[in-house]
């Protein structure tokens, strides 16, 4: 549990290091790994698929890896 | 391929362009046709008309003059006799005035058929007052045949061995009896030369060699001094030409083809120059096509002038269509491109987190329909969201206070 939650905040971090614009960066990312990240919270059940999605969606738009 | 619309646009705009600079080329190209085989067409006209008239005029003029030579008593005497050389005492002084004043090339006298001969072929010569050396020679000729046939005036041209001669033909009699043929001819190889100065057109003359004699053609060109062109067509052979070159005459069709009412045929380049050419055929006195008279006229003056307003239509439309292009493709980008771009960025923020970001319609279209639309979406999607966040909130607070 908390690994899809773990990766959020690490977007969330790269996007802050990075000065993007937030709410426009987690619409692209969300809207390519079709997590919706929004509604990721500490308790959303880990899932492998969509962890996966989210890093190759991270490695797309912001050239990072979480 | 092209991935946005607007590249796409781009394309469709490019190979518009591409097919109407074709369209536009092939229709100037059509029109200098259209407007070459106009001018030819006006060409074959003037020179069959001015050939006609030719013929017209020298037949009226001889049927005149040997009308009044056949009552003349000395020349009726001179027949009778059939002495050369009476006739020629009798009638030299007034061909040379005739051959100077009328171009008369020929003024013969021919003895009567042999009685009993209902279908002679020719006459034999008495004199020849032009080439008087030459007589007592039986010669076969459309002309002579029908004379003698059908006893009456005859006129039409005829191709002799030296080229196409105008002839006229009457009987003489006298008391119910044939005394002979009296003949006046005129080479009308000379008017190809006089039309050419009324209309600056070049012309040629050209017969099938099945007409002419080898050997007499060549010893008449090597008198004349000029080059013995019998070889430079298989079956046809150039016996008048105005230009300078025999070359662009040189034909290979049929004359027994060509319609009586002329034929348009390719635009010749030469030298620069832009040639339409023309032919019509020429019928002797029998009636069958004997030859075909070329028409050259020099069109590079209009060839010019149409292939000039060809490149620059083909550079108007190509500048008109590129600004078309340019304008049709902002105005896309403006209407539609920025519009939905501007939708996908909110529809990026909205699913990002910021759900307070209003799409406002900006125009009453389509695409205004579908930003309302997106709107309404938009609304539902953070009711959605909301709802959901909730549910996950009170669920991990039940959950919270269970573990207490």
């Amino acid at each position: 549990m908390g690994k899809l939650y773990d990766a959020k905040v690490k977007l969330e971090q790269v996007i802050r290091e990075k000065k993007l614009d937030e709410a426009e960066v987690k619409g692209s990312l969300s809207l390519k790994s079709g997590v919706l990240l929004a509604l990721v919270r500490p308790d959303t059940p880990d899932d492998p698929a969509k962890l996966e999605k989210l890093r190759a969606a991270a490695r797309q738009v912001l050239h990072a890896e979480i | 391929m092209p991935t946005t619309i607007r590249s796409k646009m781009l394309v469709v705009i490019a190979a518009s362009l591409a097919v109407g600079v074709a369209g536009q080329s092939w229709y100037f190209h059509r029109l200098s046709q259209e407007e070459a085989a106009r001018l030819t067409a006006e060409s074959i006209h003037s020179a069959s008309a001015a050939f006609a008239e030719v013929e017209r005029t020298s037949t009226d003029l001889m049927e005149a003059s040997i009308a009044a030579l056949g009552r003349d008593p000395e020349v009726r005497a001179a027949m009778a006799s059939r002495d050369p050389a009476r006739a020629l005492v009798l009638s030299q002084p007034l061909y040379r005035d005739y051959r100077v004043r009328f171009g008369i090339t020929h003024w013969n006298y021919w003895e009567p058929e042999p009685a009993g001969d209902m279908a002679p072929k020719g006459l034999r010569c008495i004199l020849r007052v032009g080439t008087p050396d030459m007589h007592g020679d039986f010669v076969e000729r459309v002309t002579l045949a029908r004379v003698a046939r059908e006893h009456r005036m005859i006129t039409g041209l005829d191709l002799g061995y030296t080229g196409l001669v105008l002839r006229v033909l009457v009987p003489i009699d006298e008391d119910g009896k044939t005394l002979g043929y009296l003949e006046l001819g005129k080479e009308i190889g000379g008017v190809f030369k006089d039309m050419k100065k009324v209309s600056s057109n070049e012309y040629g003359f050209l017969v099938e060699k099945r007409h002419m004699d080898e050997k007499k053609w060549t010893t008449t060109r090597t008198t004349a001094g000029v080059r013995n062109n019998w070889n430079d067509m298989p079956d046809l052979l150039l016996i008048e030409n105005t230009a300078p070159d025999a070359e662009i005459l040189t034909y290979g069709g049929r004359i027994a083809d060509l319609p009586d009412e002329g034929r348009a045929l390719e635009i010749v380049k030469k030298d620069g120059r832009a040639l339409a050419r023309g032919v019509f055929p020429v019928r002797n006195v029998a009636g069958d096509k004997i030859g075909a008279v070329f028409v050259l006229r020099d069109i590079s003056a209009v060839y010019d002038q149409m292939r000039s307003a060809r490149w620059q239509a083909i550079l108007g439309t190509t500048v008109l269509m590129i600004v078309l292009g340019a304008i049709l493709a902002a105005v896309f980008h403006l209407l539609v491109v920025r519009r939905l771009r501007k939708m996908i960025a909110v529809a990026n923020r909205v699913v990002g987190g910021e759900f307070d970001v209003e799409i406002v319609p900006s125009a009453n279209d389509e695409l205004g329909e579908f930003e309302t639309l997106f709107e309404q979406f938009r609304i539902l999607f953070v009711e959605l969201i909301g709802h959901a966040q909730q549910r996950a909130t009170g669920t991990a607070d039940r959950s919270s206070r269970g573990a207490r």
